[in-house]
């Protein structure tokens, strides 16, 4: 099994570079880059001084397209090259960078849900990105469609890594339902690709803003049913039952148990699998895998969040499957996931700013370091009420702002 | 950001000198990415050890925790209890959620170079085609810097990891900053096994070796 998930696992990786790695090296290829310039001359000649960054061409195109000036919605091209080296853009204090990636890290390693979120609102708002995007609405459509897009890709390289260590250990160990793995895999290739392929530079971060708004005003909504007390009654009577059982174990004390009975298939339809592992019985769906790889990593990928927390819940609800196969399952349908919807962007030109990324990254890994230590201070409900507020704050003001352009604030307070 | 790109602007003769070493056009290419790779893998290498090694203790409480709600939930199982079951497994969920995000920050420290090197290799060789000496069904014969460097860096890393496990000091690194008791987790396989009485995930009793570091599997 270990090894069929690792030759599965570097299959899946060969198959989504040879598909996608040519096509992005195809479209810079297409880029109009002045001469062919041989490896040979580069290598050799190995510049004393480094030459200007070059970004992609979509990039370039659109700074050229937009207008001159000093205003909103103008390339003001007496200013410093800020965010992606655009002149006059955002400049991100890298300190910034940081202490916002610490708080993601955290929130990430504490709550395990609003990383993304929070990834997100920390390029959109405190970086001032989607601002600066949103001036070129009218002046520089194609401006702000490629912003919008490296944001999106900038958040989905910081949220991807968990399925990136986790596809890799799971797949050591072979913790892999293969058929349910593949279903769910084919459905997040399909569902990341159509999703990125389509939006890609045709999203405007008005829109961008609002659907993210939308998105995180049901996270909020999610939440605040987990800390009601009918939530909290299921998280309650699960936890007095693996009690229970625990303590029932503990007084047999073999530990033991009846001889397993193995695995026997009740039925295999279209529309149900059914079967007893062990004498209990488990059914599900098999066209459900598909179904929700494809709408989840579809809605990842337009979000630019990882979407790991929509699978494990969607597939331990439809086939019960444990934990120990829950994981590394999922994990292979958010690899692919990310890796083909960061492919896919790259391939139709998003720029990175890959200072910004590296910066993120080392943020990130110190907060999720940092945030176990801490978390011991907090109570998980007080914790999921802070971010309630936070989530239901955050999700009206991006959906009013990106749909309507009004601010929560203005509205509050005139 | 311009700050970190001017740290990178000077730290430029530390990272070009590998693309110097041959003469030779392509040699010298390959060498100097397969070396800036090296210095992305080995850096973020030193670095995750080290995390680990300070969070021994959340990272085994949280990684004990969640074994021991996997066997608990396979327990179940064997004895045909569908309710525990379900109220384990939602147990070892929770249970590994923790786990595994401090996991990912600990592997978010073994790459983190990584985003660097590309931001100098885009200073360096951003958008400059590469011709290739034959043209490749797909691609034709013009391609960009990251057509290499992902290749090597990825080869790079799972050969190091490999190779690295060879050496007894490698070794007793790879102990310094392993977590967690020796506790295995109980694959489901286990249980179309014949039972043997003995308690699960006791490596002791149930004969499988004890764990390797990090979170390997121990099996």
């Amino acid at each position: 099994m270990s090894k069929r998930f690792r030759v599965l696992v570097l299959s899946a990786l060969f198959v989504l570079v040879s598909v996608v790695g040519p096509l992005w090296a195809q479209q810079e290829a297409a880029a109009p880059a002045a001469a062919q310039t041989e490896v040979a001359a580069q290598a050799a000649a190995a510049p004393e001084a480094p030459k200007a960054a070059v970004t992609g061409s979509k990039l370039e195109k659109a700074i050229a397209m937009a207008p001159v000036g000093t205003e909103a919605g103008q390339i003001d091209t007496a200013k410093p090259a800020g965010f992606l080296g655009i002149p006059g853009a955002p400049q991100i204090n890298p300190i910034m960078a940081l202490l916002w990636a610490v708080w993601v890290g955290w929130i990430f390693s504490t709550v395990g849900a609003f990383g993304g979120v929070m990834a997100g609102v920390g390029h959109v708002t405190v970086f001032g990105l989607g601002a600066y995007a949103k001036g070129f609405k009218t002046s520089a459509p194609d401006l702000n469609k490629t912003v919008t897009d490296s944001i999106r890709a900038s958040n989905q390289f910081l949220v991807g890594l968990s399925a990136l260590i986790s596809a890799i250990n799971y797949g050591k160990m072979g913790r892999l339902v293969l058929p349910l793995g593949l279903a769910l895999g084919a459905g997040s290739l399909l569902g990341a690709w159509g999703s990125a392929t389509l939006s890609a530079g045709k999203v405007s971060f008005s829109a961008y803003q609002g659907w993210f708004g939308f998105f995180v005003l049901a996270l909020g909504c999610y939440l605040l049913w987990e800390t009601s007390p009918a939530g909290q009654s299921k998280k309650v009577k699960a936890k007095q039952a693996a009690q229970a059982f625990e303590a029932a174990v503990k007084a047999q004390r073999t530990g033991g148990g009846p001889a397993p009975t193995g695995v026997k298939i009740l039925g295999i339809t279209f529309s149900k699998v059914q079967f007893t592992f062990c004498g209990v019985e488990f059914s599900f769906n098999p066209v459900l895998p598909v179904v929700g790889g494809i709408v989840i990593s579809a809605l990842a990928a337009f979000l630019g969040v990882g979407g790991g927390f929509l699978l494990v819940p969607f597939l331990t609800s439809i086939t019960q499957l444990p934990m120990y196969l829950a994981a590394g399952t999922s994990a292979l349908a958010v690899l692919v996931s990310m890796v083909t919807s960061i492919l896919t962007l790259m391939t139709k030109g998003t720029p990175v700013d890959w200072v910004l990324i590296g910066t993120e990254m080392v943020g990130v890994a110190i907060g999720s370091i940092v945030g176990p230590h801490t978390s011991k201070y907090f109570s998980d409900k007080l914790l999921k009420r802070i971010f309630i507020v936070l989530a239901f704050y955050v999700g009206i003001d991006y959906v009013l702002k990106g749909f309507f352009n009004v601010r929560v604030i203005e509205i509050l307070f005139g | 950001m311009e700050t970190l790109r001017n740290i990178l602007l000077m730290m430029d003769p530390m990272f070009i000198w590998g693309f110097r070493l041959f003469d030779h056009p392509w040699g010298g290419f390959l060498t100097g990415l397969a070396v800036l790779s090296l210095l992305c893998v080995i850096t973020g290498d030193f670095t995750s050890h080290l995390a680990r090694r300070l969070n021994r203790k959340v990272y085994g409480k949280y990684r004990d925790e969640m074994v021991r709600q996997h066997n608990l939930s396979v327990e179940a199982l064997k004895h045909s209890d569908k309710d525990a079951y379900k109220a384990v497994n939602r147990q070892a969920h929770e249970a590994f959620g923790k786990y595994f995000f401090s996991q990912a920050g600990a592997f978010t420290l073994s790459i983190w170079p990584l985003p660097f090197a590309m931001a100098w290799l885009d200073i360096r060789f951003g958008g400059i085609p590469i011709t290739l000496p034959f043209a490749v069904p797909g691609v034709g014969d013009s391609v960009f810097y990251p057509f290499f460097f992902f290749p090597i860096y990825i080869a790079l890393r799972i050969s190091y990891g490999k190779i690295m496990r060879r050496f007894p000091f490698y070794r007793r690194i790879l102990d310094w900053s392993k977590h967690g008791n020796e506790t295995q987790m109980v694959p489901f396989m286990d249980l179309l096994k014949p039972s043997t009485g003995v308690a699960p995930g006791n490596p002791e009793e149930d004969g499988r070796p004890s764990g390797g570091p990090e979170d390997t599997p121990r099996k």
